[in-house]
């Protein structure tokens, strides 16, 4: 059952046996938010935060490509600034989850005994309880900022790598090969790490990919609802919850983030999905 | 299975959810200990404080007392569902969630019919229609749906129906009749259920292909079962597992979403307070709020891991 | 002759990406008549019945002409029976049935009363019975069981009767006993040949196992990489193969009967049947290949119902016949040699338990196994074979019972100091069944020998005189030692460069008895290890065993359900049921003079060969 909950589902191709036109665009977008992230400000037109209170809600036009928000903000500018922290939280987000969640799973996997039972009484404790709600509340209560919300969903991801990363040491570790690593009389952590780990890789990248996406969505909308960024911050989410109130006049400035959030996790996703069939599954060279 | 194993079963499991309730109540009554600032003032909020006034308050939540003792008392009260008084609206708490419930129960509701009834459909069809563009269609929306923001879906609704096309209302709940209710939340509950429309449908789409390629479906189909027979018996009946866990997954995330939503809408909901109590600091809110979402979330966990019984002989008999 | 029921003309399948499958087989079936079609994995013969049932799966595109009763079938409508009159019976009993649906609901949920109404309440009930009751089942309570509780056979022998339920006039077998135990083989074929006879069907049954086909085949088929190589009666196949494939495929088949001095075995594998188009398909792995083998290769008469894809059996038929003869001769096995034992299990029990419930796997099992001396153990599954194997390298802890190795008690590893864990590990090995997950994926093959050959250094308390375990071996010794280790199981030294994703299933097992022989083990226990080889392959494999016994002095335990390919490698037999001993001696006496009751009933269900001994 839980291959089930953990396959990928990737957009089947037009031509079976390469990957479709969705995943070449993915990397593209992926590819463009890191620009972004990296040069926003400086390929911007505008700066993110130059007001131009004589020049407030403006529609979409050739100064200001997705118009300009109630403070006179170039809305577009304000897209590519917030590249930066679209990308940052996620990443982080995401390869701590990966490196806690293959810590433990592996752990958890091979080792079994009390060591797995404790790991997995906690990643049954977090699966137990809504992830976003608790950000919601945690994030709320202690007031967090944005690194406080970065970790707290590290704590929230780091459960289903583990799972997922533990499901799959527990396959291999029944396999004839570790079987005969042991009998060998190979190390226990050397099998782990030298052989275990290397066929788990793969599947370990295509889950981070998969977590930026949740991530992202996840941290857009505590920011969305005011939590981990101060207003008025370039930020996707926060532009959002901003533009709200003027989806009337100028539409764009919820639209555009709302888009760049979509399109962004949507990347991710595809891509991660698609690495997830193609890498996952070399291990398995059964003919 | 006996009746005794399942007893057993049931026995385990209501242990193991009791003691998980205490875990989760234990944490939501530490935050108050965390957020940042004296505790008084936490629950005071912003107003005056007279000495008479902080007095009663550390009567009230013990404040005199050791931590544990303090947690134990809340407990004692939370468990008959007195989770002490609001302190913006100075209102019973348990008074001012079932004031909210109504709106939030029936988004919700709305939402999850929306998302299994399109998720299975979308996935079925997409299986059924595997690598056809009806395939490559489903999962694209689906894929675009779990990427999507709850509030941004709604967002892009709410300005397309709302505004653009003016179908549908923009704002607020509308009068407690149904049909006023069902033509306001429309768009909110179809902006709640496209996340969980996505999920469904990668699930039950993923379920249903690896059903589809078992042994036993090539043997029925080599004996002349006919393809309704074949998805409903053979597909759907062995992936009711995935499926319903998909379901319960559903449900937890229309709960959360729901908080996005009410936002997105301004609909006066128990998401709608959960948010304004945590910017005015209103803690036995914030409080009974989330252990009220724990025990639906933990609940609603339990009856799917029941269900398992009910849909596999293989759990029953072994 | 008369319009033949089934008759397939050029059928040629072609995968997705182009690449063929089958190409251009030829079929006929009579009423009443049973045909084989012969082939090792790879051959096609399965996606040859999926085709004529119209049940291929994705992708796969189908040519050439199907014809019923002199209808054309092709290209039949996607997701539909070729013909209603058509029914087939699958290979994997635990598989073929829908867990969730009762064994009964499988055989009437197709019934259909005069009205054209599903059968339902009693009338499917009664229908239910009835036709239970054909395959051999007379307990009616089965129908309201479901498949996961019931046995193997069990299954296998509702499947036959929901696949009855349409009341076929030809039925196709796939591999339809090779999931299942070997008594329960014999009885399910005995079944299968019973209910063609009564009910008069054609019938199609697909094997790898030549035996099979001719106890059970009118005429036979012989498919090799996607082409048909030879057709004929199964008598004058089994007398004269055509072609020399089926000669190699009856030689590379151990006899139950004897031991040889040498299996014949071809070299190499089967090749992919894309890559063979054209020309003979046999021709890289055959002995008397010549230039005009590399073109086309059609099927031609040469006698009264016979025909065949070799283009020289005129020149080479008495040569062929003459390397048919040369294998016949049998050699007795070695003495027993106990001299010096190097393994000694006392009443070996062990239990486990799952989901609360105990299972006796061992239920107190003696043996013993001396220096350099191979011992068999055979039984069916469930006997325990394999969890006796686990035991003796610490794989699983025993229950009760000893197991004393040289002077170590090796009851329980996990108590062992690391010490005399080492010097355990470096005396007894293990090779395993499935050769697609027996070695690491994410590593070379010379990387996993290395790894093997340095643990040699780290393990005190070896003495050894041949100087190779010594502590951080060079770089260069290495390279020469993992080269020394793929000469020793016939490989070439490239192959140390390479993944296991690379090399063929033979290949692997030669691999994994590389890196067992890297500890310089005085034991190897093989699981199974050739059980999921082809049976050419197999034959190379059993070869290299017992060449490999003569030249290191190395001892087996040779776990198998196979009572012909342990008598081929084994001096002395342990017979396993349910976890008990049932019998024990040398292999041969086991074999031919068996005591227990249940041995003979073993020895009786090996598909036999109706002709025992070929003259000289």
């Amino acid at each position: 059952m839980t291959e089930i909950l953990d396959a990928p589902t990737t957009v089947p191709s037009r031509r079976p046996g390469r990957p479709s036109i969705l995943v070449g665009l993915s990397f593209l977008v992926i590819a463009l938010v890191v620009v972004c992230a990296i040069a926003g400000p400086a390929l911007a037109p505008y700066s993110a935060s130059a007001q131009d209170l004589t020049d407030t809600l403006a529609e979409p036009s050739a100064a200001h490509l997705l118009g300009t928000d109630d403070l006179g903000r170039d809305v577009f500018s304000r897209i590519l600034a917030g590249a930066a922290s679209a990308l940052t939280g996620p990443l982080v987000i995401a390869l701590g989850a990966m490196l806690i969640g293959s810590l433990l799973g592996l752990t958890a996997g091979y080792r079994g005994g009390f060591t797995e039972t404790a790991i997995m009484r906690w990643v049954d404790l977090m699966y137990a309880v809504p992830q976003l709600l608790i950000a919601i509340v945690v994030v709320g209560v202690l007031s967090g900022t944005y690194w406080e919300a970065v970790l707290v969903l590290i704590v929230l991801t780091a459960p289903g790598d583990t799972r997922i990363l533990r499901g799959a040491a527990i396959e291999q570790r029944g396999l004839p090969y570790v079987e005969a690593l042991r009998v060998l009389g190979v190390p226990g952590p050397r099998i782990l790490i030298r052989h275990v780990w290397p066929t788990l890789v793969p599947l370990s990248v295509a889950q981070t990919f998969l977590n930026f996406a949740t991530s992202l969505v996840t941290l857009a909308s505590l920011s969305f609802l005011g939590l981990g960024v101060a207003p008025g911050a370039a930020d996707w989410g926060r532009m959002l919850a901003e533009g709200r109130d003027l989806v009337d006049v100028n539409p764009w400035t919820a639209i555009a983030p709302g888009l760049a959030i979509a399109l962004t996790a949507a990347g991710f996703n595809i891509a991660g999905d698609w690495l997830h069939e193609r890498l996952a599954g070399r291990g398995k060279d059964r003919t | 299975m006996t009746l005794r194993a399942l007893a057993a079963f049931l026995g385990r499991r209501l242990l193991g959810l009791v003691l998980l309730l205490l875990i989760i109540s234990f944490l939501v009554f530490s935050l108050i200990y965390l957020a940042p600032g004296n505790l008084v003032d936490a629950l005071l909020g912003t107003g005056e404080k007279s000495p008479q006034l902080v007095a009663a308050i550390e009567a009230r939540y013990h404040l005199d007392q050791p931590f544990m003792v303090q947690y134990l008392l809340w407990l004692k009260d939370a468990v008959q569902l007195d989770f002490g008084t609001s302190i913006k609206l100075n209102e019973s708490v348990t008074a001012v969630l079932a004031d909210r419930m109504s709106v939030t129960l029936f988004l919700g509701v709305f939402g999850f019919l929306v998302a299994v009834v399109c998720g299975l459909a979308l996935g079925i069809a997409a299986a059924l229609r595997r690598g056809t563009s009806v395939d490559r269609g489903a999962v694209g929306l689906a894929v675009l749906g779990v990427s999507t923001p709850t509030f941004a879906t709604g967002l892009i609704l709410l300005w397309v129906f709302g505004i653009l096309l003016g179908w549908f209302p923009v704002i607020g709940d509308g009068d407690p009749t149904f049909s006023d209710r069902l033509w306001h939340l429309t768009l909110p509950a179809i902006a709640l259920g496209v996340t969980g429309t996505a999920l469904m449908a990668k699930m039950t789409r993923a379920a249903l292909i690896a059903g589809y390629e078992q042994d036993y479906v090539g043997f029925a189909r080599s004996r002349g079962v006919g393809g309704l027979r074949i998805l409903l018996v053979y597909g759907l009946r062995n992936s009711l597992v995935p499926i319903v866990t998909a379901a319960g997954m559903v449900i937890t995330a229309t709960l959360t979403g729901s908080v996005l939503i009410e936002q997105t809408f301004s609909l006066k909901g128990v998401g709608e307070l959960l948010i304004s109590s945590i910017n005015n600091k209103d803690i036995p809110v914030v409080q009974a709020t989330t252990i009220l979402v724990a025990v639906l979330v933990v609940v609603v966990n339990l009856l799917v891991d029941l269900s398992y019984f009910a849909i596999d002989p293989r759990t029953r008999r072994a | 002759m008369s319009t033949p029921l089934l008759e397939v003309r050029d059928l040629t399948l072609r995968s997705g990406q182009g690449r063929v499958i089958v190409s251009g087989v030829d079929l006929t079936v009579g009423a009443g008549e049973t045909i084989g079609i012969v082939g090792e994995s790879g051959s096609g013969k399965s996606m040859t019945a999926r085709a004529l049932m119209g049940l291929l799966p994705r992708g796969v595109e189908v040519s050439g002409s199907v014809t019923y009763q002199g209808r054309e079938l092709l290209p039949g409508r996607r997701g539909r029976r070729l013909h209603d009159d058509f029914a087939m019976v699958f290979q994997d009993p635990f598989t073929m049935l829908n867990p969730l649906m009762r064994a009964g609901r499988h055989i009437s949920e197709t019934l259909r009363d005069p009205r054209g109404r599903r059968l339902r309440g009693a009338a499917a009930r009664k229908q239910e019975r009835v036709r239970l009751a054909e395959v051999g089942i007379h307990d009616p309570s089965v129908a309201d069981r479901y498949p996961f509780e019931l046995s193997g056979g069990m299954r296998q022998r509702v499947g036959i009767a929901a696949t009855l339920s349409c009341d076929p006039t030809l039925l196709l077998a796939d591999e339809p006993t090779t999931a299942l135990d070997v008594t329960t083989q014999a009885e399910i074929l005995a079944l299968l040949k019973k209910i063609q006879r009564e009910r008069d069907m054609g019938m199609v049954l697909i094997t790898h196992d030549l035996g099979v086909a001719f106890g059970m085949c009118d005429r036979i088929y012989v498919l090799y990489a996607g082409q048909l190589v030879e057709v004929g009666p199964s008598a004058g196949i089994e007398r004269r193969p055509l072609h020399p494939y089926t000669q190699g495929l009856l030689d590379s088949e151990p006899p139950a009967d004897r031991r040889l001095a040498t299996l014949t075995s071809m070299p190499g594998s089967v090749p992919r049947a894309s890559d063979v188009l054209g020309t003979c398909p046999f021709a890289d792995r055959c002995a008397w290949v010549a230039d005009e083998c590399r073109r086309p290769t059609p099927l031609r008469r040469t006698e009264e119902g016979r025909s065949t894809a070799c283009v020289r059996i005129g020149e080479i038929g008495g040569e062929l016949a003459r390397a048919g003869r040369r294998q016949g001769a049998a050699v007795p096995a070695p003495a027993e040699r106990r001299d010096d034992l190097l393994v000694e299990v006392r009443d070996l029990r062990k239990d486990f338990t799952r989901a609360g419930r105990t299972v006796h796997a061992l239920r107190g099992v003696t043996l013993e196994v001396g220096k350099g001396e191979s011992v068999g153990i055979v039984g069916e599954s469930g006997s325990g074979k394999t969890t006796l194997g686990r035991c003796l390298v610490g794989l699983e802890t025993p229950t009760g019972g000893t197991v004393r190795i040289g002077d170590v008690d090796a009851g329980d590893y996990a108590r062992l100091p690391g010490r005399v864990v080492a010097a355990l590990r470096s005396r007894v090995q293990m090779a395993f069944q499935d050769p697609y997950s027996t070695l690491s994926p994410a590593r070379s093959i010379g990387a996993v020998l290395k790894e093997a050959i340095r643990l040699n250094g780290s393990a005190p308390g070896q003495a050894d005189g041949s100087g190779r375990g010594r502590p951080g071996g060079s770089g260069r010794r290495l390279d020469g030692e993992v080269a020394e280790l793929l000469a020793l199981v016939g490989l070439p030294a490239e192959y140390a460069g390479r993944k296991p994703a690379a090399l063929s299933g033979g290949e692997r097992q030669r691999v994994a008895l590389a890196r067992a022989l890297a500890r310089k083990p005085d034991l190897i226990v093989c699981d199974e290890i050739v059980s999921a080889l082809d049976v050419s392959v197999q034959a190379q494999i059993l070869t290299l065993l017992t060449r490999l016994q003569r030249e290191l002095g190395v001892a087996y335990v040779f776990i198998t359900h196979d009572l012909a390919v342990v008598r081929q490698v084994t001096d002395r037999l342990y017979v396993l049921r349910h976890g008990q001993l049932v019998e024990s001696g040398a292999t041969e006496k086991v074999l031919d003079e068996p005591e227990a009751a249940y041995t003979r009933t073993l020895i009786s269900s090996i598909p036999a060969r109706t002709e025992k001994e070929t003259q000289p």
